[in-house]
């Protein structure tokens, strides 16, 4: 594919994006017969019998939609749901045991859980080691690794060098084509995760370093400058970025393409932190500013849990979160809700439990602890995960049971996609990853 | 533009009504709205007039409903008549803003794959610029990745139009992006 079709090909999806999926207009069925001329017609403007008029037919017209609930309003084929991305990625282990050596990530569809392409690690890597999204649904940030046998694989002090790949898919052919990003290779440390802003100037990287701690790299694109935050020596080199390391998103940018927001695992406590990039300063904590604390306790008054990381949505309105509700009168064994925890960015107040359903945690997940309930992993499968937000947390994707329930979630409704049991959620032990 | 079998001999579907129409088009339009609208942004670069063409694409099929004889090809003929509506728009003066002045290179390194904000509103700006076939082409062969006998029916062309029609398209894009007089 030529460069002209790339920009092409980007530019068009860019611009398409820009229509967000909760922006469209109800469908009246009432004006079906009657074609909507507005930017001609409302040029000359009516005669005021004519306005008096039309507001009472409005009036009408709007009492009889509320009155009813739109046929067909919600009818979702099996092919997918407005608004949800279409294709996913996932490294895929070839050899044995499963969960080693992913050599090949394959592209498949989000609603049929086909195949769609296979991508062999390049040489001299061998493996993939790390799979992203990005604001363009075909395209996707990975990572390749000499396979290190270690058991963090990319998070750890004597692992094998990263390189970050952008893995693009062309459903015209269906290829995926690996193009190797402009910044140099991560060497002699923890790389936790990385970001692409959603205009693609920037790349964010989360590293972990001894004895530095934990740092925040962000290289502008193409082949730019580089630009870090990190710790002094008298913070707390114990913290970290991403608690669970479950989360898609423990490192990502806002919608404007200047703000990093990411997962923070230290003192004071764990929280999601804003980090502005354009700001001064070069310490990552005190140049970012918390707005929640997430992990255990839930938010406040609220007795709904975080089971994982939170993450804001990146148009900076919600933070979601997959977990359940807390009953200290239902005691550890007592049933819950399990559901994705939406709350306000600006209050940290809970403003609702989407996709919820009833259901019980293992007793021995949970054990109280001075904060409050505490998880303990013993079925890591289990566990409630969010795995995708749009970028308006209008759509989700996750799991409430584990990998055998993955669905997709809009507007009210579930509807569960294949999974299969060789591409499970991203873990805190497993290699195997998907990313939208 | 192409209209759908049964259209042209009066084919009429039996037992519809108007209350299976509504539900079948109420349907529709909660699948695919949202995809018709952003074809139509991305031809229009005016969101009210793209919804406008849309909403007018589902009156039409809904008047037509009783016509149809293959309710499958309700999306192929909703993708022509917002098609339509956009070429309609132009024409009537619905003009997206008008090109931006960047000084755009195009890389030769497939390294340099990013899309800046600048290189995408030049490349939006070029598209617009092109005339209204080729335009249409690009945007179903690279914005929705149909294969060329789809947008063959989608265009009513020939597949062998649609596919010089590309190449012409993607050569006229570049000439306007690098510069270059034609």
């Amino acid at each position: 594919m030529s460069r002209i079709e790339d920009l092409l090909r980007a530019a068009t999806r860019e611009t398409a994006g820009e229509v967000r999926p909760d922006s469209i207009p109800p469908l009246d069925p009432g004006t079906l017969s009657r074609p909507r001329r507005a930017t001609t017609w409302w040029r000359w403007p009516p005669p005021l019998p004519v306005l008096a008029a039309a507001a009472v037919v409005l009036v009408v017209i709007a009492s009889l939609s509320l009155g009813k609930a739109l046929p067909g309003r919600h009818a979702q084929g099996g092919t997918g749901i407005p608004g949800a991305p279409p294709y996913y990625i996932a490294t895929t282990a070839t050899g044995s045991p499963a969960y080693d050596h992913p050599e090949y990530i394959t592209v498949r569809s989000t609603f049929t859980g086909k195949v769609l392409a296979t991508v062999a690690a390049p040489r001299p890597y061998g493996t993939f080691t790390l799979v992203q999204g990005t604001a363009d649904d075909r395209t996707f940030l990975v990572g390749a690794q000499v396979w290190s046998r270690s058991g963090e694989k990319r998070c750890d002090s004597v692992s094998e060098p990263v390189r970050l790949f952008l893995l693009r898919y062309d459903p015209a052919d269906h290829r995926a084509r690996l193009t190797a990003l402009p910044v140099p290779q991560f060497d002699g440390g923890c790389l936790v995760t990385a970001s692409i802003s959603p205009d693609a100037t920037r790349l964010a990287v989360a590293l972990g370093t001894t004895p530095s701690g934990v740092s925040v790299t962000v290289y502008t694109l193409p082949g730019g400058r580089a630009r870090t935050w990190s710790l002094t020596r008298h913070q707390d080199m114990s913290a970290g970025i991403g608690v669970t390391r479950d989360n898609p998103q423990t490192l990502s940018w806002t919608a404007d393409d200047r703000t990093l927001e990411f997962n923070w695992d230290g003192l004071p406590g764990p929280g999601i932190r804003l980090l502005d990039t354009t700001a001064p300063g070069n310490n990552l904590y005190y140049s970012s500013h918390r707005i929640l604390w997430t992990y255990g306790t839930g938010s406040g008054s609220s007795n709904f849990v975080c089971d994982s990381d939170a993450f804001l949505t990146s148009n900076g309105a919600a933070i979601l979160c997959a977990g359940y509700t807390w009953q200290k009168s239902a005691g550890r064994t007592g049933p819950t809700t399990l559901g994705f925890g939406e709350f306000s960015a600006t209050t940290g107040k809970l403003i609702a439990i989407l996709a919820a359903e009833k259901g019980s945690l293992p007793t021995e997940k949970v054990r109280l602890s001075p904060r409050g309930p505490v998880v303990t992993a013993l079925n890591e499968a289990a566990f409630p995960r969010l795995m995708w937000a749009s970028p308006d947390g209008s759509v989700l994707i996750g799991t409430l049971n584990g990998p055998g329930h993955v669905f997709v979630y809009a507007h009210g409704h579930k509807q569960t996609i294949p999974w299969s049991s060789s591409t499970a959620p991203p873990e805190m032990t497993s290699i195997t990853e998907a990313a939208w | 533009m192409k209209l759908l079998p049964g259209r042209e001999d009066h084919t009429t579907t039996p037992g519809a009504t108007a209350s299976d129409a509504t539900a079948a088009v109420s349907a529709l339009y909660a699948e695919h709205a949202l995809g018709l609208t952003r074809l139509a942004q991305v031809m229009l670069g005016d969101r009210s007039a793209a919804e406008d063409v849309v909403h007018d694409a589902f009156c039409g099929l809904y008047r037509r409903w009783e016509f149809l004889t293959d309710t499958g090809k309700a999306l192929q003929y909703l993708r022509s008549s917002v098609l339509n509506g956009c070429r309609t728009a132009l024409r009537r003066g619905t003009r997206p803003a008008g090109p931006v002045d960047v000084d755009l290179t195009i890389a030769a390194s497939a390294e340099h794959a990013l899309l800046t904000s600048e290189e995408r509103h030049a490349v939006m700006a070029a598209l617009r610029q092109l005339p209204g076939r080729q335009r249409e082409t690009l945007v179903l062969r690279y914005y929705l990745d149909l294969p060329d006998a789809e947008i063959a029916r989608s265009m009513g062309i020939r597949e062998s139009t649609v596919r010089s029609t590309v190449h012409r398209g993607l050569a006229s894009l570049e000439r306007i992006l690098t510069g270059e007089s034609s």
